[in-house]
């Protein structure tokens, strides 16, 4: 094949028709790399099954992948063909393992039966592997949970959840109930999933992002919309949305006070801690959310506390969770940090694997003490992102791998049908299989009974106990709720008053203590005994509950967040009770109280009340002047504004507090259009401010507010030297828009005297509220240009209003308009990557740049070829480094392990999860496949403006939008036009063609290996992974003769710091450090990062690096680090507060990496 | 078992139909009969009853059933919108009525709304709904607000063939006692929604089905119970159902008494097979990669759903044949 005949696909080659070879094209361009390299390698069957990454589907060949910690073993309990595609796991009393299996998934096929199964395996001889295998049922379509209970099994089955039952003991469901109907399917891997019984006798089941449940219940209609996790009782059928959101919450944990744990299959945040009507990410329409204890950790599916004897004593209380993307289970081990939520560490992996099919689904603690994990088994796991008929996905195979550590004692498996009522009681509880069997049991028993023997085990019990046994009489349905009360007021741990309250919240109005125990719970010493209390209180009718939920806050300096989560959710849901008092009188205790609670509704019902406070000096410090502020901007009336606008200019008020406020005014007014009544042109007065921050906000106001005075400084301002107040003369410009303004900027524009950057500016202010004449300009310079850089940011410009662009493409669509090639590649990429879908821009751009259309993606021949050249010659070393360039912009957007930016997914097992085909087709065409959750949402103004990104939250009056460069947009509702999902990535296409063909596979190769197992895997390891790195600065040269290395870590105002990640092994490339000027021809690397420690304490460290040519300091005390060794342990002490650890690295003389590691972070947290 | 229940079902069907006169048969040769409403209508297509006995008893041939039914459904559609607001569940109805392009439509709606009141039961955000929470005359009022919006947009998405609407009132809850809650007060909502219904159909002059009076809500409850949670009828409900809708079209119930169990139950199951594979047809699974905002990935494969139609049909042809032969018994099934 020559080259010729591909290359009318490409920009801009298209001239170029004589044969020539790949390496002669400096510029690296996809198909047509692709193409080339078929002509040369056509791949065999033999090697198409090689590059698949297809691995052997024998037992044994998998079983020789795994590793485990020391001590540990790993056993095949079943495989095919026992069982086939297990999707969730759960044990019956009898100490049988119940299995739902779905070969159907993804998508029955028509024609096809639905023949999914619920299996039960045993292992009759206890020999640790199951030798029978029973078809409970075989009429299933993707059922997505099974859960033995109630003498039957409840079954997720797509849109309704089952009850299944053998009525004549042969073994076989032969009764079938639908318990609930009306779940959403509108995503297979998103349905109804991980039932668990909870420790008070509730079925707890969640659902994903995608599904939207509609139930009908004896209580009335129940919705939930998107991701989030339901309670429901099987005697009362009462079922209930407990939280919302996340992605996939796929994993449910209880720990052994009852507290509830999630993991989420697509949310990088490792262990979620919820509580009631939280608010995780992705539920639509959220306000607020709160975040995950692990941010930047791996995906997981299944959750369960590790407990009995056989697990080694440091595993206990851990919870494992199934990374099924990097083949492994994690665990992560959960301490007490004196908040209401918890600390969430990553410890030891349980199990990792090097077999590619190997995908854990579920884990769940068995009756002889052994960890058994659920494996999906699939070399394909992806759901929307690889054709459901893909040839690689398995439907076939299937198992159960069972950990066990052989030198520690075994477990002994309680015979739970045997036991005794108070044997049960004196056994039931959160953790462990025997405690969570006979919970299950005690359901099976006489009430009557049952509750006798709770009431014997009552009389000998201990705290944790009587907790137990509290959720026991819940589990039968017999709420002993004296019992509990007693405890909530009286348990000397905290966590047990917590897991008390817990109880009394799912009968909260039916108990006259509530109110009591509420009152004494806001005040309690613990914080999670608080946050309970405030739950509690969501569920009571009485009119001051918001008053009592609001001293929770009390004595708290900074609550953390899931305290204040719940503070401000109640404000919300009980605003009917406090917000018609607050028109005549403040409902609480204090004006900062008020503040709070209209913030967290967005009224303007108390102004008068606040205001008084504002001007009393009553509202007054920094914090809550910004957030006085906040709640301004978005809800104060006029009138108030006056008072706003006063206090501002008052001499009185500090300059920060001022540009809090002119802010505030400048919000009112983009917002919604607000201003103050009187006295605007005194915002001239601080044009004359010295104080850029002033200046800024004032330029702003004085354009907004169109005061005429102010137009001379604002020209000036804008071709003066000085950056910022340039940038904010142009938005007052702008905002003053009419014809001075136009004439100004399009002279400046026309003026080739003018920088260019300046020129740009000057015809991005114009498009505002001149678009058409700005296009005809645009259409004009342009040709002139010769940055393309600056030619993009003029496109971007029209781009971001849909009537810029229409006279854009009018003006460009002239006949003897020409862009030079490069200036309209620049357009193009530009264009592409708009979620407006520009088409006719394009067009137009290309007919004046002489351009023909580009392909970008590759014939299935071509993908075939590149994915074994990724697969021969790729080199992930090099592909990291390509990965690191700051020109491809990768880091800026993706973490890898929490180390990168959030505006696209983690990427840290990116490798491991997805086939290189997948990956290379997201490079080129970023659309083509959205990971969930990171779909782009396009709002459309009234006035033509447009918005693209993910919604940062919403309310009632407000959408935020964050964009691709991580700005925030606050938009109002009532300009809105229209809003949808876009089917257009945030990734612009074509960042990938500024590179080689050898380095595009190395960079393919480098993703591919994420995660899986060797050098890119991100291990639990706690490496210090995110770095201030000094910037170049004057004053190093000078002072560095006076007071030596010190000065790198002194904490001067002056000195720039910028963020630079390690690479995946935790590694800080030295050479990508800037280079700071020291003695002579001395350059330094300067790295720190900052701590806060809670107490005195002390921390070690292990440093890697020559240590002749580094030196370390806490803050400005050098802290001395042996002499001519690669790596060094030091301890130190360190006083509570913040603190900079920062290392100085002396650079060219062999230092090339800097990797430190916490050995013990004592008591502090990194910031 | 089942056969003396029919008897027993019998003895208290009473006419409570207001516009339907008995003797006069509601449905013809060859028409196309939509189900519309919510959990109860949902449900009603596993257990296949309501049209098996209906195929039997009816002397018009080639009747065709599709099920539209939604648990959760609001008469404003929030069950059907998936991602959207309540609009786009109507939207979603719109189009389903609109391919099915039926004669005759059921519509079957109040239950939820009649338990909800004082909740907040749709998403709908309006003027008409921002008195939901009012107390039972204000939720009656959106309810069938909304239930008009409804018809009308069956009416104008039906196309010309549309002969009949038919407003199906709820069959009423039982009283099953703790730990279930009492249903006293719901059923009297309930009752308040059906009479509300009734009216509306004359308002409309169309034609009503009265369930709920015609099964009657005595505080005495069935030995077994008809419903599983005082909400949701099983197959002895569906069962009594069948009876009352049967005479509520003009149709005789003792046609089915007299059908031989073995070939009933043989008819009952291969609508309901039917009824599954028109749930995959028309309620596909992975809704949102075959087309909606996920459709540039897996769109390809929404090539595969209208593959169920002929499946589908041939079933039809079965259940036709079948059919035939309880009527005929003359001709081998």
């Amino acid at each position: 094949m020559t080259i010729s005949s591909i290359s009318n696909r490409l920009y801009p080659v298209q001239s170029r028709t004589v044969p020539c070879t790949v390496d002669q094209i400096s510029v690296w361009k996809p198909a047509l790399i692709a193409i080339a390299i078929v002509g040369g390698f056509l791949t065999s069957a033999s090697a198409q099954n090689g590059l698949r990454d297809i691995p052997s589907t024998k037992v044994e060949d998998q079983a020789e992948g795994f590793k485990l910690p020391e001590g540990a073993e790993i056993n095949i309990f079943a495989a095919e063909p026992l069982l086939k595609k297990p999707v969730h796991m759960n044990w019956d009393t009898q100490g049988r393992l119940w299995v739902v299996s779905s070969p159907l998934y993804p998508h029955i096929e028509p024609g096809q039966e639905e023949i999914d199964q619920v299996i039960i395996l045993e292992d009759t001889d206890g020999d640790g592997k199951a030798d029978k295998s029973t078809v409970f049922a075989d009429n299933l379509h993707i059922p997505t949970a099974v859960l033995p209970g109630d003498g039957g099994a409840y079954v997720a089955n797509s849109t309704e959840m089952l009850f299944l039952k053998d009525t004549d003991g042969d073994g076989k469901a032969d009764h079938r109930r639908v318990v609930l109907s009306g779940f959403g399917t509108e995503d297979t891997h998103h349905l109804l999933h991980t039932f668990r019984w909870g420790p008070e006798g509730m079925i707890w089941m969640n659902q994903s992002i995608y599904i939207h449940t509609h139930l009908e219940t004896p209580y009335g209609i129940r919705r939930l919309m998107g991701g989030g996790m339901w309670y429901y009782r099987p005697e009362t059928q009462r079922a209930e949305v407990f939280m919302k959101g996340l992605i996939n919450p796929w994993g449910h944990a209880f720990d052994k006070y009852g507290q509830s744990f999630l993991t989420d299959g697509a949310g990088s945040h490792g262990i979620n801690f919820v509580f009631p009507d939280s608010v995780f990410r992705t539920a639509p329409g959220a306000t607020r959310v709160v975040d995950g204890l692990n941010p930047g950790q791996p995906k997981h599916c299944g959750a369960e506390v590790l407990s009995g004897k056989n697990v080694p004593e440091d595993y206990l209380g851990t919870i494992a969770a199934a990374d099924f993307r990097g083949h492994r289970v994690n665990r992560f081990k959960l301490t007490e940090n004196g908040t209401s939520g918890y600390t969430s560490t990553q410890v030891e992996d349980l199990v990792t694997c090097t077999h590619r099919a190997f995908r854990p689904i579920d884990v769940k603690m068995g009756p002889d003490g052994g960890v058994y994990i659920a494996d999906w088994y699939n070399p394909i796991i992806q759901h929307g992102e690889v054709d459901f008929r893909d040839e690689r996905r398995d439907h076939q195979h299937g198992r159960i791998w069972r950990v066990t550590f052989p030198d520690r004692p075994e477990e002994k498996k309680a015979d739970i049908p045997k036991l005794s009522e108070k044997e049960l009681a004196n056994l039931a509880g959160p953790v462990g299989w025997n405690s969570q069997m006979a919970t299950v049991e005690l359901r099976n028993r006489n009430q009557v009974t049952a509750l006798d023997g709770i009431k014997a085990a009552w009389e000998e019990a201990d705290e944790q106990r009587k907790l137990y046994l509290v959720m026991s009489t819940q589990a039968i349905n017999r709420f002993q709720s004296d019992w509990a009360v007693d405890l909530a007021k009286n348990a000397k741990s905290p966590q047990i008053r917590a897991g008390a309250i817990r109880a009394i919240y799912y009968h909260a109005s039916s108990i006259t203590e509530s109110r009591e125990i509420a009152e004494q719970a806001v005040a309690d010493t613990h914080p999670r005994v608080r946050l309970w209390g405030v739950s509690l209180l969501t569920k009571l009718a009485y009119p001051d509950t918001v008053q009592i939920a609001l001293r929770a806050l009390d004595g708290i300096e900074n609550p953390d967040d899931f305290l204040d989560f719940a503070v401000w959710n109640i404000c919300r849901e009980h605003s009917y009770k406090w917000t018609g008092v607050a028109e005549t009188r403040n409902p609480f205790q204090t004006p900062g109280q008020l503040l709070y609670a209209m913030r967290a509704v967005n009224t303007n019902v108390g102004s008068q009340i606040l205001f008084d406070a504002l001007k009393n000096g009553k509202i007054s410090g920094d914090q809550e002047i910004a957030n006085f502020s906040d709640w301004a901007a978005r809800s104060a009336s006029p009138q108030y504004l006056d008072i706003l606008f006063q206090k501002a200019r008052d001499a009185k008020t500090p300059d920060n507090q001022r540009v809090t406020m002119f802010k505030a005014l400048a919000d009112a007014s983009k917002l919604r259009g607000a201003k103050p009544t009187k006295d605007l042109p005194t915002i001239n007065e601080f044009l004359k401010s010295k104080n850029n921050a002033i200046f800024e906000q004032a330029a702003i106001l004085a354009g907004q507010w169109k005061i005429t005075d102010a137009r001379d400084g604002l020209e000036k301002a804008f071709v003066g030297a000085d950056k910022t107040r340039a940038n904010a003369a142009l938005e007052g410009l702008r905002a003053f828009g009419g014809n001075e303004t136009n004439t100004f900027l399009r002279d400046l524009a026309q003026d080739k005297k003018r920088p260019v950057s300046q020129r740009t500016q000057a015809i991005s202010g114009m498009t505002k509220f001149n678009p058409a004449g700005a296009a005809r300009l645009a259409a004009g310079i342009l040709p002139t240009f010769d940055d393309p850089k600056a030619a993009g940011e003029v496109f971007a410009t029209f781009l971001a209003n849909n009537n810029a662009t229409t006279h854009l493409t009018n003006a460009l669509s002239g006949k003897d308009v020409t862009l030079p090639e490069p200036i309209a590649l620049a357009g193009i990429q530009k264009a592409s990557a708009a979620a407006t879908r520009p088409d006719k821009l394009i067009q137009a751009i290309q007919k004046a740049g002489k351009l023909k259309p580009m392909k970008m993606s590759l014939t299935p021949k071509e993908m075939e070829a590149m994915m074994q050249q990724v697969a021969e010659k790729g080199n992930p070393q090099r592909g990291e480094a390509i990965y690191r360039r700051a020109s491809l912009q990768c880091i800026v957007c993706h973490a890898i392990g929490g180390s990168g930016g959030i505006i696209g997914p983690d990427l840290v097992s990116i490798g491991s999860s997805a086939p290189v085909d997948y990956l290379i087709e997201s490079l080129l065409e970023p659309s083509k496949k959205i990971k969930e959750g990171y779909h782009t949402t396009l709002v459309t103004l009234k006035n033509g403006d447009t918005f693209a990104g993910a919604v940062a939250r919403e309310d009632n009056n407000e959408i935020v939008i964050r964009d691709a460069a991580g700005n925030e947009n606050r938009i109002s509702k009532k300009q809105i036009k229209n809003q949808q999902v876009s089917p257009i990535s945030l990734m612009p296409p074509g960042l990938t063609l500024q590179l080689r063909e050898d380095e595009f596979i190395d960079l393919v190769r480098f993703l591919s290996e994420l995660g899986k197992e060797g050098g890119f895997k991100t291990t639990a390891t706690p490496y210090v992974r995110a770095w201030e790195v000094l910037q170049p600065h004057e004053r190093t040269r000078d002072d560095i003769g006076h007071y030596g290395n010190k000065i790198f870590a002194e904490n001067d105002p002056t000195y720039q710091w910028s963020k630079l990640y390690t690479q995946v092994d935790g590694k800080l490339p030295v050479v990508e450090t800037p280079e700071v000027v020291g003695r002579g021809k001395n350059r330094y690397a300067v790295a720190r990062y900052q701590i806060e420690a809670r107490t005195n304490t002390e921390i070690k460290l292990h440093i890697e690096g020559k240590t002749n040519d580094l030196d370390l300091f806490i803050d400005e005390t050098e802290v001395s680090l042996p002499e001519g060794k690669s790596s060094a342990d030091v301890t130190i002490p360190v006083k509570a507060g913040r603190h900079r650890i920062t290392l100085v690295g002396l650079k060219g003389w062999g230092l090339d990496t800097l990797r430190v590691e916490i050995k013990d972070a004592g008591d502090t947290v990194v910031q | 078992m089942l056969q003396h229940f029919w008897y027993l079902a019998l003895l208290v069907v009473f006419m409570a139909f207001h516009n339907v006169k008995a003797n006069e048969p509601i449905l013809k040769d060859n028409d196309r009969i939509a189900l519309i409403g919510n959990t109860f209508v949902e449900r009603a297509q596993s257990f296949g009853h309501i049209e098996a006995s209906i195929l039997v008893s009816s002397p018009a041939k080639n009747l065709m059933f599709r099920n539209l039914g939604w648990s959760g459904d609001s008469v404003f559609n929030d069950a059907r919108s998936y991602f959207g607001p309540p609009k786009e569940g109507r939207e979603r109805l719109g189009r389903a009525v609109s391919e099915l392009k039926p004669t005759v439509v059921f519509i079957c709606y109040g239950t939820g709304a009649a338990m909800s009141i004082n909740q907040e039961w749709t998403y709908e955000k309006s003027n008409l709904t921002s008195v939901i929470g009012a107390g039972l005359e204000a939720d009656l009022e959106v309810f069938l607000n909304g239930y008009r919006q409804l018809i009308e947009n069956v009416k104008s998405s039906a196309g010309g063939d549309l002969r009949e609407i038919v407003l199906v009132t709820p069959p009423p809850l039982e009283n099953l006692g703790a730990p279930l809650p009492d249903q006293v007060e719901n059923n009297a909502n309930l009752a308040a929604f059906s009479k509300a219904i009734v009216e509306l159909a004359n308002e409309k002059q169309i034609k009503s089905l009265d369930l709920f009076s015609a099964i009657g809500h005595s505080t005495a409850v069935a030995d077994p119970p008809l419903t599983e949670n005082g909400l949701h009828y099983g197959e002895a409900g569906y069962q009594m159902i069948s009876n009352h809708w049967l005479s509520g079209i003009g149709l005789k119930p003792e046609a089915v008494s007299k059908t031989d169990f073995s070939k009933y139950s043989k008819l009952q199951n291969l609508v309901i097979e039917k009824n599954r594979l028109f749930f995959h047809r028309w309620r596909p699974a992975n809704e949102t990669y075959l087309f909606l905002f996920r459709k540039h990935e897996q769109g390809n494969n929404a090539k595969e759903i209208p593959m169920f139609d002929p499946l589908i049909e041939e079933k039809e042809k079965e259940i036709n044949q079948i059919r035939a032969s309880i009527q005929n018994p003359s001709k081998p099934a």
